[in-house]
């Protein structure tokens, strides 16, 4: 089923969107641009030139040029070119077939369906011509929005609970649409409509422009508007200062060479500081005010009444502006999304809306905050399900005994990102009982960690040589709040090292004990196949890390485990020559949980086990 | 035909019973039966019919994935060279800079010596920036293509074919076949 794009066809730029997994996103055009100019123009050869091209040659062939063709869209205008009228839907038609050509090369993808905006005030007939000019252009349009409308959408304002009167303050290139919403029960309604459509970015590019130029004459006596490549240079210049203003308080105009004169070459290098930016452009500001006032009238309503304030299009980026709106309205507008494309995506979410991948089922992806995981011997924690896994997911591992004969496990889930298990949260427990006696290491316990898209846990475990298995589902699992969890994580970093060290400290126990226990069984198992001096000697050597083990001594232990770890690769050769040892083959193919175990005789990690059960 | 299915699913499910115990036949019990089993095989339906939409769902959302993947890789291949054509376009009004700097004529020997010690680290400058793939679009001379060329004045007096390009004011560059910037020229205009 194809994607239905959304489409910002604008006065100056055009901007399209797509709904991906429950997100909308802008679509680059095959020129690596997230806009396109909405200029169409007729090349001599009569090749069809669309957007940055088109936008190229205007100057050397205007009257094949057409820009702002939306000032046209219902009425009946015509376009000449070689003795062809084209009507405003047909020049529309040609930048929707550039914009859908570059979606489907960036989706991969046929692109059939599409939401066109239009402005909230655009009539019927200028609807329909819009609609038309999607048709043209072999697209289905499945909806005609207002770009105020898209852009509350974008700001998820129908997500809201309460109604809402919102004011969409859309300041673009070219044109300047102020709008009054009313929204309820995911209604939208327009109360009011007043701009200025000979207002936009433009302006204000000009105003610094001639700035620059006035400064430059007095100084040098020199007009940089004369010269076609000094006046490109200024005009962009000009650009680029406004937008270094709207973050920084002054900005540095640097041209060198930019003309030369009878007494030898000029440079222009001069600093703009936002008050002058602002100065100069005061009138602008005023002029975007007074439709403001008129469409509140209009609406009949006060500045109080207005809940938010959204800002649409690229110059309300100018501070002078944002400031303008806040003291008319006294709210602070809403700018999070990136207002040259807010309309597009709030299309996009629009068509998301109508193929059903969006709306009362939203495919939200949640994720497990913290990691969960299990209670292994020495008191550890052994992840299982690591955090900010999406969900649902699943995991699971294979544990085993710690001591010879044991009945039963004892899984303790635990929730968090320390490395002891007393440090996490406990989220439950329970036992599996009935495990045939063996040695330890022997049994195969399968723990698995299950959730569901709805964040409850189901944590088992089965024997699998008996194939018993015992299960417990925790459905409180994330009742955290997110400062919660965040500091849980900030701990969790602060006690890393000495979490690391603990562990450490209780793998080479774990190590020593079972090398004790791995030595002995071997001695035995060896019987008078080993003389009575090695055995006496191993049997220090293992007496000795006995020792270490009670008085807890790490550095210790890990040396005398390492030299036992010799001795008893040995004895263990000798075992094997005689004959094979299902035990101890078995105890090796337990899975290593951490990973850090040094010893690889002793890969399997051990479950942990209550002093209880071993008196049942 | 539907009544039988049910009547069919009845007796097996007073089959069932039976296996228990025995249970006669009643005929309130067959349409209370009848009932549930009618209650049943709508929820039945409605159970289908929702494990269908999530089927629809999964499998949407596996091809997005998919699709999502192969663009990103793609996108993640191009990263490197787009970061460094954007640090290419930065640099381009500095060369320009620096050709506007030499073409000044040197009054003096010394300021010829320090044109010279400049010339140099223009060199310096364009070989650094060649060897990442900036080449220089050819204008002068050429058609003005639109692709390529930016327009910005005209040459009425030239004996050259229309839209021939006489004077390249700004360089334009290109970085592996892409267009970094135009060529700003001048064109015949009769």
């Amino acid at each position: 089923m194809s994607k239905i794009i959304g489409i910002d066809l604008g006065t100056t730029n055009s901007c399209v969107a797509v709904m991906e997994a429950g997100e909308s996103t802008v679509i680059t055009n095959v020129e690596g641009k997230r806009t396109t100019p909405s200029i169409v123009a007729f090349a001599k050869d009569g090749e069809r030139l669309v957007g940055e091209t088109a936008k190229r040659q205007a100057v050397t062939n205007p009257d094949k040029t057409i820009a702002s063709i939306k000032r046209h869209m219902g009425s009946s205008f015509k376009v000449n070119i070689e003795s062809k009228d084209y009507t405003p839907q047909d020049i529309s038609a040609f930048v929707l077939q550039k914009l859908k050509h570059d979606a489907e090369s960036y989706l991969g993808e046929t692109v059939t369906d599409a939401v066109i905006t239009v402005p909230a005030y655009f009539t019927d007939s200028q609807r329909q011509a819009t609609k038309d000019a999607g048709k043209i252009a072999g697209l289905n349009v499945k909806r005609i929005i207002n770009e105020p409308t898209a852009a509350a959408l974008a700001y998820g304002i129908d997500k809201e609970d309460e109604d809402q009167t919102i004011m969409v303050f859309d300041l673009g290139g070219g044109t300047f649409d102020v709008s009054i919403l009313e929204i309820g029960n995911g209604v939208f309604e327009v109360k009011a409509t007043s701009g200025n459509n000979l207002l936009g970015g433009d302006d204000f590019d000009k105003v610094i422009l001639d700035y620059i130029a006035e400064e430059f004459k007095k100084e040098n006596g020199v007009d940089l508007r004369d010269d076609k490549m000094s006046l490109q240079r200024i005009k962009e210049a000009a650009e680029n200062a406004k937008k270094e203003l709207s973050s920084a308080m002054t900005t540095n105009i640097n041209l060198p060479f930019i003309t030369a004169t009878a007494e030898g070459p000029k440079h222009l290098n001069m600093d703009l500081s936002r008050a002058k930016f602002d100065e100069l452009t005061a009138t602008l500001v005023q002029n975007t005010i007074d439709p403001v006032k008129t469409a509140m009238k209009d609406a009949k309503i006060s500045a109080d009444e207005i809940d938010k304030v959204l800002l649409v299009g690229g110059s309300t980026r100018i501070p002078a502006v944002q400031d303008a709106v806040k003291r008319l309205t006294g709210k602070a507008p809403h700018k999070g999304i990136n207002p040259d494309e807010c309309v597009a995506l709030g299309a996009a979410i629009q068509g998301g809306v109508l193929t059903g991948e969006f709306g009362s089922d939203v495919l939200l992806v949640d994720v497990t905050p913290l990691t969960l995981g299990i209670e292994t011997m020495g008191s550890v924690m052994t992840p299982i399900i690591q955090k900010n896994t999406r969900i649902p997911t699943k995991g699971s591992q294979i544990f085993s005994t710690a001591q010879d004969n044991q009945p039963s496990v004892d899984i303790h889930v635990l929730q968090g990102e320390r490395q002891m298990a007393n440090d996490n949260i406990s989220l439950g427990n329970f036992q599996l009982t009935g495990i045939v006696p063996a040695q330890r290491g022997v049994p195969q316990i399968e723990v698995a960690f299950d959730i569901d898209a709805n964040g409850i846990v189901n944590v088992s475990a089965k024997d699998l040589g008996t194939g018993k298995e015992q299960k417990i589902t925790i459905t409180a699992s994330t009742n955290l709040s997110k400062e919660e969890i965040d500091k849980k994580v900030k701990e969790a970093e602060q006690f890393a090292e000495e979490d690391k060290q603990k562990k450490e400290e209780i793998e080479t126990r774990n190590n020593a004990d079972s090398m004790v226990y791995q030595t002995e069984k071997t001695l035995n198992e060896l019987g008078d196949k080993v003389s009575a001096e090695e055995k006496a000697s191993v049997q220090a050597k293992v007496d000795e890390l006995k020792k270490t083990i009670e008085a807890n001594d790490v550095a210790a232990m890990k040396t005398k485990t390492e030299e036992i770890t010799t001795e008893f690769n040995t004895l263990a050769q000798k075992l094997y020559q005689q004959q094979p040892n299902p035990g101890a083959e078995a105890g090796q193919a337990g899975a290593d949980a951490t990973g850090q175990n040094a010893n690889p005789d002793d890969n399997v990690v051990d479950a942990d086990y209550e002093v209880v059960d071993e008196d049942k | 035909m539907q009544n039988k299915k049910n009547v069919k699913v009845n007796e097996k499910i007073d089959e069932e019973i039976l296996d228990e115990e025995t249970a006669d036949f009643n005929d309130c019990e067959v349409e209370e039966n009848q009932e549930t089993v009618n209650q049943e095989s709508n929820t039945e339906e409605a159970e289908s019919k929702e494990l269908e939409q999530l089927k629809t769902k999964m499998l949407r959302l596996q091809a997005d994935f998919l699709n999502y993947k192969n663009r990103t890789e793609k996108e993640k291949l191009n990263t490197y060279g787009n970061a460094v054509s954007d640090v290419l376009c930065e640099l381009l009004p500095i060369v320009d800079n620096f050709e506007r700097a030499l073409e000044v004529e040197a009054p003096t020997k010394e300021v010829e010596t320090f044109k010279d010690g400049m010339k140099m680290i223009e060199t310096q400058l364009k070989n650094a920036l060649s060897k990442r793939g900036l080449k220089e679009i050819e204008a002068l001379g050429a058609k003005c293509d639109p692709n390529y060329h930016q327009g910005i004045a005209f040459d009425s007096e030239s004996e050259e074919e229309e839209d021939t390009i006489t004077e390249v004011f700004q360089k334009g560059y290109l970085v592996k076949e892409k267009v970094l910037r135009p060529s700003v020229v001048k064109i015949v205009r009769k």
